[in-house]
């Protein structure tokens, strides 16, 4: 833990001994004083390399610019981030970037940015004041579902046995709109599916937590051969996955994930038939093309706060398993983000279904 | 061989006629309930019965059960309770899932797996002895400790796909998951040593009267180091059964385990006060345990039941064992 | 390490000739806590086959000699001697391997542990078959057969050997732990307060049993409270004042209000060369 919040810091002191390397205070005071300064608050969860490219690639164009940049973890707390936010205020940010995984926080979190007036740019989970940028998760989880629609249409005729959600109830109104936005998606290729080939479990979010709760669903099912799985992400898809390779029923079952951590790499389980990249490494360049220039220029845009009507929206990229391999990985991608001409999107660059 | 079960009767001479809960009194209960949940979840749904409840069930005992071996040896022998297990568990199903990445033997990666489990272990009675420490506290500590480790070492890892290893996870031999009859194995070897060997006996009597059992020049520094390597190695088979058996993981998957685990100790008669559990019943238990989520699906609750009852169970069982140990005070 | 003790009853005579060098014997022991002086100066001799008694007031030492001859505690100056050569005896595993057997009332059991279990524990007879050796087995057959032929000789009588012992009486329970000392052949018995705390019948029970040790070739030191209770089976008292040996009594030759008198002092301790004789014969 300490790590991520030691990179802040460590420069902040890089920083500061550049001004006093420069000699003349006065002068370099009065030019730091002037500088942009972004403030980036990344989400600080361990679990997803994305959080900290979050911060990598909103560095790098940050440098680009000329501007200052500071980065603080909100340690996946709600705690920290409210600390975090003080220091920015503390440190004169003038605008602030962040990715908070608590969303209970935020309204608490506005409370603090308001008095200072400082814009928030927020990244997938919306509160009144904040710039939304993210992903369109309903548009996410219906291009998703679409897409498995069309194979369970080709393969199944629009009869599967079932058709299984892997909920992620902790996540929200975002589960409500992946899973939920995955299973209208299907329902648009094939609106014939009777409820009660509807089922769900709670898987949140993990393939290994979520496996023995998917194994007892399906022992409950126990004729259902053709299975369908949609879910809040890879891994809750990847949980129901191998429970019916547990119980000897992998046959026939395909999935449709979200967020692609499980389609790339060497481990892409053969029944993970896609899923939908939102490239959340690449959120900075959205963010700072759309909202945060403007605002450096001296010309806030207009608030746009909600997932509906987004200060930018981020683009959601359903990929199949063969076109997801052709995708580089996430170092990759960074590195050849941070190479294409300024304001050009990770979705431009990677998205094999544009 | 009722007289290898430590504790099992009220004596012969006293004819005080109280029901007794430990020993073969919780096994009785327990099957009891056992018998009765399958019989009403049957009665709801004839199709509980069924290979597949059965699959579903004995895969969530294998990694339970193996967890709760360990866990029976640590309270036995009056070390309470090994909170490390989270982090142990995934620590070795972590170094599985990576040497086999990189192609290592599987015999080799078998054996140094159980090896980083044998030192972990090692770190928690070396802290517990020579810090002259509680084990719950310092492996709380280590616990907490190791899970940051873990989440600085990697974010998700997972045993290639397409290895014999994984093969072997997936599988059933005889119509049960490969991954439960190691389980089985572990449960019934260590169940028969413990009671009938000089080193359990030893582990017994440090549980049951560790001033008795010094008195007797068993050493407790010697028990305490045993008895968690013992407990580290459990969590490495564990863990190389849970590598081969899940999907991708996270540092904090094997958080889940505890509370299932302790509950499958108590319930097998481990007195938390030590000195007194029969391994054998930890079939009963785990099994008995891992029926429930299962036959809850089948009555159609959901998994926010789950939760609530296995932690009305775990209360249940601190309740029983909170009886036990009161029943024996004179 | 099998218990070597003969079942058979020693057929010398219960009280040792005089003269006879002292099983054991401690000369001019000290010991102090800081500024505390637990013993000052203490000596005292068991002859074999005796039952010596060791009273005094609370904080007179007993307790503290008793932890001594143990190897609980270590003794500042002074030196013990084992059938009339010296030992040293650093902790509790030095006393038993010198055959010296401590019998604490509350320490001595493992509750949840069968009688014939707590009997042997620490030195189970491993299995006869070398491959059940291999795997550490041990020999519980054997366990039980011995210990049921201990606790017969000793006429201790329990409910069953298999049972756990937490349902014993406190009676039971110490004749138990005093047969284990049987079992594993230890020469010398040292037992703290052997009654305490029971009742009239169970320490009836435990008084046979100690006065029947000496025909297992044992020697014993009791330390008690009652006084009655030891004129009744101790062969010699020796009394213990203010962290002193004061003095030794043959108790067919004298009575209970000289001890008590020896006791609280008023009764003056025995001259110096008095006691050398009793604790160094010629």
């Amino acid at each position: 833990m300490e790590g991520q919040t030691r990179s802040p810091f460590r420069s902040l002191a890089v920083a500061a001994a550049a001004t006093t390397v420069l000699g003349a205070g006065y002068a370099t005071d009065a030019a730091a004083q002037d500088k942009f300064k972004l403030g980036m608050a990344v989400g600080g969860n361990p679990c997803c390399e994305w959080m900290k490219a979050q911060g990598d690639v909103a560095r790098a164009i940050a440098e680009q610019r000329g501007w200052d940049y500071i980065e603080l973890s909100n340690n996946d707390d709600a705690a920290t981030a409210l600390k975090n936010a003080g220091i920015f205020i503390q440190e004169g940010a003038d605008a602030v970037i962040q990715f908070n995984g608590q969303p209970s926080a935020n309204p608490a979190l506005a409370q603090r940015f308001a008095p200072a007036n400082i814009p928030v740019v927020t990244y997938d989970i919306a509160q009144p004041g904040f710039y939304f940028v993210g992903i369109d998760n309903l548009a996410a989880g219906l291009a998703g579902g679409e897409a498995l629609g069309n194979i369970i249409k080709e393969k199944w005729n629009c009869e599967p046995d079932l058709v299984i959600s892997a909920e992620g109830a902790a996540a929200g109104i975002v589960n409500e709109w992946r899973t939920g936005g995955m299973r209208d998606g299907l329902k648009k290729v094939c609106p014939d599916i009777p409820a009660e080939k509807w089922v769900s479990f709670e898987s949140q979010g993990q393939a290994t937590v979520g496996l023995p709760a998917a194994r007892d669903l399906l022992a409950a099912h126990p004729d259902a051969k053709k299975m369908a799985v949609v879910g809040l992400n890879d891994g809750g898809v990847l949980a129901a996955i191998n429970a019916a390779e547990q119980l000897g029923r992998a046959d026939e079952i395909i999935g449709w994930g979200q967020d692609g951590a499980f389609i790339t790499g060497d481990n892409v389980n053969p029944h993970l038939a896609g899923s939908v990249f939102y490239f959340l490494e690449g959120y900075a360049v959205y963010a700072i093309r759309d909202v945060i220039d403007a605002i450096a220029a001296g010309n806030p845009p207009p608030m746009k706060d909600t997932a509906g009507d987004p200060a930018s929206r981020v683009e959601p990229c359903p990929v199949s398993a063969e076109e997801a391999a052709k995708v580089p990985d996430m170092p990759e991608r960074v590195k050849l983000l941070l190479e294409a001409p300024p304001g050009t999107t990770a979705y431009e660059l990677f998205c094999p279904n544009k | 061989m009722a007289e290898h079960a430590i504790g099992h009767a009220a004596p012969a001479g006293r004819p005080g006629m109280r029901f007794r809960l430990d020993g073969w009194g919780t096994a009785a209960v327990v099957a009891l309930a056992w018998v009765a949940l399958v019989a009403i979840s049957a009665i709801n749904r004839p199709d509980f019965v069924s290979h597949q409840t059965v699959l579903a069930i004995t895969f969530t005992m294998s990694i339970v059960g193996v967890l709760a071996v360990g866990q029976a040896l640590v309270g036995v022998s009056g070390g309470f309770l090994d909170l490390s297990q989270p982090t142990s568990l995934i620590l070795t199903a972590l170094v599985a899932s990576r040497l086999l990445a990189l192609g290592l033997d599987l015999v080799l990666a078998i054996l140094v797996t159980l090896s980083v489990g044998a030192a972990w272990g090692l770190l928690n009675a070396l802290i517990i002895v020579y810090g002259k420490l509680n084990p719950v506290i310092v492996t709380l500590a280590t616990n907490f400790i190791g899970l940051a480790a873990l989440f600085l070492l990697f974010a998700i890892a997972e045993a290639p796909i397409d290895s014999a290893f994984r093969a072997f996870g997936r599988s059933s031999f005889l119509g049960l998951p490969n991954i439960w009859w190691p389980m089985v194995a572990l449960v019934l070897v260590v169940g028969f040593l413990l009671p009938r060997t000089r080193y359990g006996r030893h582990a017994i009597a440090v549980g049951g009267n560790r001033f008795a059992a010094q008195a007797r020049g068993i050493s407790l520094r010697a028990t305490r180091f045993a008895i968690f390597i013992a407990s580290g190695v459990c969590a490495a088979i564990a863990g190389l059964l849970f590598a081969a058996s899940s999907g991708p993981f996270t540092p904090a998957s094997g958080t889940v385990y505890l509370l299932p685990v302790i509950a499958a100790s108590i319930l097998a008669g481990v007195s938390l006060g030590g000195g007194r559990g029969n391994i054998w019943l930890i079939l009963l238990s785990v099994g008995f345990l891992s029926t429930v989520p299962t036959a809850l699906v089948f009555f159609g609750l959901t998994s926010d039941w789950q939760a609530i009852f296995q932690g009305a169970i775990l209360i249940v069982a601190v309740a029983i064992d909170g009886y036990r140990e009161k029943s024996v005070a004179r | 390490m099998h218990p070597t003790a003969s079942l058979s009853p020693v057929t010398a005579s219960p009280v040792a000739a005089a003269g006879d060098a002292p099983v054991l014997e401690a000369q001019h022991v000290e010991r102090r806590f800081g500024a505390v002086v637990a013993i000052a100066d203490a000596s005292v001799a068991l002859r074999r086959h005796e039952v010596l008694g060791l009273v005094g007031d609370n904080g007179a030492g007993k307790s503290t000699l008793l932890k001594i001859l143990s190897g609980v505690l270590q003794a500042d100056a002074g030196r013990i001697l084992l059938e009339g050569s010296e030992i040293h005896i650093r902790r509790a595993q030095d006393a038993m391997e010198a055959g010296i057997e401590t019998v604490y009332q509350d320490l001595a059991l493992v509750d949840t542990m069968s009688a014939y279990q707590n009997v042997y524990l620490g030195r189970e007879p491993l299995a006869k078959s070398p491959l059940l050796r291999l795997f550490n087995l041990v020999d519980d057959r054997a366990m039980r057969k011995r210990s049921r032929e201990v606790l017969d000789a000793l006429s201790v009588k329990i409910p069953s050997i298999n049972v756990s012992v937490k349902g014993m009486s406190g009676g039971q329970r110490q004749c138990l732990a005093i047969a284990r000392a049987i079992l594993w052949g230890r020469k010398i018995v040292i037992l703290d307060e052997p009654t305490a705390a029971l009742g009239v019948r169970e320490t009836a029970q435990v008084l046979d049993v100690i006065r029947d040790l000496r025909k297992h070739d044992v020697s014993v030191i009791v330390v008690s409270h009652n006084m009655a209770q030891l004129m009744e089976i101790a062969d010699r008292i020796t009394v213990m004042r203010l962290g002193r040996t004061v003095a030794t009594r043959v108790v067919k030759d004298t009575q209970v209000s000289e001890i008590v008198g020896l006791i609280t002092g008023a009764i003056g301790a025995d001259p110096e060369e008095e006691t050398r004789r009793v604790t160094t014969p010629a």
